[in-house]
């Protein structure tokens, strides 16, 4: 699976999670773009991860997930 | 697709400068195609090479905020950034398992051109790793082997960086001007324990003995760290 994550910096905050299938390349990397032509705050992390699953993506990279704004977009 | 290194390098400097216009933007966006495609070919690969072991796979593109943070701190050109293409392989065994893993790699995946940079035995920051430079005609990845422990140990000081900001990587001072005075004096004696940490994890897996202790204190550290997080407001 494809994951975007947005995540707060100095909130250690998890802002957004959002999942495409792996082969869902193109909307992945269009809604990556956008989302960081939109955003003007530095603060902000942007990041697109391939991991198995959500349990996967959470046990590879905990940080982002220690606190969690939202519910997740799936 | 078919850029030149000189065109890339361009959109480094505008990436740089925090400037990138439309048609930046545009190259950005079809040079992430590319990348992708790299990221998930080798991927593929390396799921089928190693698919007999319980290993935990992931891959990232380097996202534009950490690209413009290299292009400023390294100076190099874009085209020469290793990391744009990131993947990681989290092995279950130790060191000797971790060698086999980075030989196979070296000698059996196809590239141009490969480079292994063992931090284990030149840490950075504490950070150990195997990590493999891959070159494939224009597309540089990088491959991470990790043992769990290595694993467990960057995802910590990932977390700190997050606090205190990653010029902690490079061996610059935390950035605590944020936080209270108890935090700060958390954050001190979280680099003294992860420096400890490190070195400790490096002796368990040379000498291969068990790790009950160096994993409680990774746990301990965690839930510091958490805490650390989770008081941020």
């Amino acid at each position: 699976m494809l994951f975007i994550v947005e995540y707060k910096r100095s909130r250690a905050m998890l802002l957004s999670l959002q999942q495409f299938d792996e082969d869902n390349d193109e909307a992945a990397l269009k809604r990556l773009c956008s989302a960081e032509q939109t955003n003007v705050d530095d603060d902000i992390e942007i990041v697109l991860i391939s991991a198995a699953s959500e349990e996967s993506l959470r046990e590879g990279y905990p940080h982002y997930f220690v606190r969690e704004s939202v519910e997740p977009d799936r | 697709m078919g850029v030149s290194k000189g065109r890339i390098d361009r959109l480094g400097e505008s990436i740089r400068e925090g400037s990138l216009s439309d048609d930046d933007r545009l190259l950005l966006a079809d040079l992430r195609r590319t990348w992708r495609s790299s990221e998930k070919q080798l991927k593929i690969e390396l799921e089928g090479r190693f698919s007999q072991n319980n290993f935990q796979f992931y891959s990232r593109l380097k996202n534009l905020g950490t690209i413009r943070e290299k292009l400023i701190r390294s100076a190099l050109p874009l085209s020469r950034i290793r990391d744009i293409v990131g993947l990681r392989i989290v092995i279950s065994g130790g060191r000797g398992l971790q060698d086999s893993v980075v030989s196979e790699i070296v000698n059996e995946v196809n590239a141009d051109r490969c480079r292994v940079i063992d931090r284990r035995s030149k840490p950075r920051s504490g950070y150990r790793a195997v990590h493999v430079e891959l070159i494939r005609g224009a597309a540089i990845s990088e491959i991470q082997v990790r043992t769990q422990l290595q694993h467990q140990w960057a995802n910590l000081f990932e977390s700190l960086s997050k606090v205190v900001g990653r010029g902690i990587r490079y061996g610059e001072p935390p950035f605590v001007g944020h936080l209270s005075v108890d935090a700060k004096s958390s954050v001190l004696e979280l680099l003294h324990h992860l420096a400890d940490l490190s070195t400790d994890i490096a002796r368990v897996e040379e000498s291969g003995t068990d790790t009950p202790d160096v994993r409680d204190r990774l746990d301990i550290e965690n839930s510091v760290i958490n805490d650390l997080q989770r008081g941020l407001d």
